[in-house]
């Protein structure tokens, strides 16, 4: 079972998963007992060593795949999921793919070309709407998927390690610019991420995930106020980055009760 | 300087020929030579010019035809398994008839001439539209298809904005093997369809000639109709280039 460290609020959640189990076709157990809460507005982390299901849990969410037992509750109506890799159609501009959610529910296409030109502002790529994304780089890319997961105001944004392809400082960047939008728009939102830095630095409230079956060990809120550029080398940081990493390397949680 | 290497293997090529027909001594109702296909070209020059009109319209016709067709067959088979399982079959059986063989139905269902010329050119050059349509649509990305899925595109919208576009390589390289097989059906079906005389098309040309032993002719005529499949091919390919090169292309433009 889950350890539940910090304070529980007592908002009804935006996402709940119940006793949430699933098994694959194969007989792999990729999930097992999962129980999870987030608050609307929390921005929450997923974190653990691959194969723990951290990105089924994203996919129960998003409705791509269904439990086996067990329940999930997703309550915002809008949600949207940015994937791992960017998943840019190769024949539109940046701006168009931008638009594509809004395309695809029938906005008009003098309203959608104006929101996603702002939703490409939003992440600094105004400049390059013309481009096709084969003349882009992998984090402008990256970028444009971002803007396209903002394009239509979502009230729960699921992101599946969406810069763990990105080298250190464009990663680091992008993180800045999710919690900018995060702090502007005030939506949920839930991160998948193999690294635990990425978690502390950028999440409220972090899950520890375990392998064999996926579960989850441990959660925590991080309480470490504004981030800036000093937040990473801090004593604070680093001491929940070794709290998260301890509970990764041994399955369980050091401190307090045992698993 | 890319040209240079193809230019010197048909000069050399166009060499030999000669020097073989020359030495040997062979008789130009057996094999011309290069020179005098060149005489039959210039000495028929209006009856060929107005032949090769008659069948590039043809091979040209029948090609659009088959490509609209095959990519409309190709997206219906695209559709799900069950339409997939129930048609593929019967198209596939399509590809099988021997064209020569049905060549004589069409001239009773439409006549001598151009439309069942036209009829015949669909039916060899439709089928490899129709398998590459459906393999480009097969192929698109799965990681594509879940982003549509998210936002609840429908059928339509999935098929418009994401299987055709995720197909249109596939689909040019269909249309690249339907250019070559249009002038291999339109010629064959002039064997069969074609008038003689002063409407005759280069099919109709290559058959009369063998019977006159006009064998400069016959290689004329022959020569023309490669002509007007590698034209084809070409277009094709500069069309497929124009929409493709920059999709895939890395940051050189």
């Amino acid at each position: 079972m889950a350890e539940i460290i910090g304070q529980e609020r007592t908002e009804t959640p935006a996402i709940e998963l119940e006793a949430v189990g699933r098994r694959f076709s194969g007989g792999v157990e990729a999930l097992a007992g999962i129980d999870l809460a987030i608050q609307p507005g929390d921005f929450h982390a997923l974190t653990g060593p691959s194969g723990c299901g951290k990105t089924t849990i994203l996919r129960l969410i998003a409705g791509l795949d269904q439990p086996s037992s067990g329940r999930v509750t997703v309550r915002p109506r809008r949600l949207a999921y940015c994937f791992q890799d960017h998943r840019l159609l190769p024949w539109r501009t940046l701006e168009a793919n931008v638009a594509l959610p809004l395309e695809l529910n029938g906005v008009p296409s003098a309203e959608r070309a104006e929101r996603a030109r702002v939703a490409l502002e939003r992440v600094g790529l105004e400049s390059a709407r013309d481009r096709l994304p084969a003349a882009c780089s992998g984090g402008m890319c990256m970028r444009a998927s971002v803007a396209r997961a903002l394009v239509d105001t979502p009230d729960l944004l699921l992101l599946d390690e969406p810069f763990g392809a990105l080298d250190e400082v464009t990663r680091e960047e992008l993180d800045d610019m999710l919690l900018g939008l995060w702090d502007s728009d005030g939506m949920t939102i839930l991160l998948v991420t193999h690294s635990i830095r990425e978690a502390t630095y950028l999440a409220r409230r972090v899950s520890v995930m375990g392998v064999d079956p996926g579960r989850i060990i441990l959660e925590q809120s991080i309480h470490l106020g504004v981030r800036d550029q000093d937040t990473r080398t801090g004593a604070p940081f680093n001491e929940q980055v070794r709290i998260l990493q301890q509970a990764l390397e041994h399955g369980a949680p050091m401190n307090g009760g045992g698993s | 300087m890319r040209l240079l290497p193809p230019v010197l293997v048909v000069c050399l090529f166009l060499l030999v020929w000669s020097a073989v027909v020359q030495v040997f001594g062979i008789k130009e109702y057996l094999l011309p030579g290069p020179l005098d296909v060149l005489g039959a070209l210039r000495s028929d020059a209006d009856q060929l010019a107005s032949a090769t009109l008659r069948t590039a319209i043809s091979t040209v016709s029948g090609f659009l035809v088959a490509a609209v067709v095959g990519v409309v067959l190709g997206s219906v088979l695209g559709l799900n398994r069950w339409v997939e399982r129930g048609l593929y079959p019967p198209t596939l059986l399509l590809q099988m008839v021997p064209l020569i063989a049905i060549a004589p139905l069409f001239v009773v269902w439409f006549g001598f001439g151009a439309r069942s010329t036209i009829a015949a050119t669909v039916v060899v050059a439709v089928f490899p539209v129709i398998a590459n349509t459906l393999g480009g649509i097969r192929s698109a990305a799965p990681e594509h298809r879940e982003l549509f899925r998210l936002c609840e595109a429908g059928r339509w919208a999935t098929w418009w904005k994401l299987e055709l576009p995720s197909a249109t390589p596939s689909i040019i390289t269909g249309l690249r093997v339907a250019a070559g097989l249009s002038v291999i059906g339109a010629i064959t079906a002039e064997f069969v369809s074609g008038y003689t005389g002063e409407d005759a098309p280069l099919g109709a040309i290559i058959m009369g000639s063998v019977k006159t032993f006009r064998t400069d002719l016959m290689f004329a005529a022959v020569l023309i109709a490669s002509l007007v499949g590698f034209l084809l091919f070409g277009i094709v390919n500069l069309i497929g280039w124009l929409l493709l090169h920059r999709w895939y292309d890395t940051t050189r433009d």
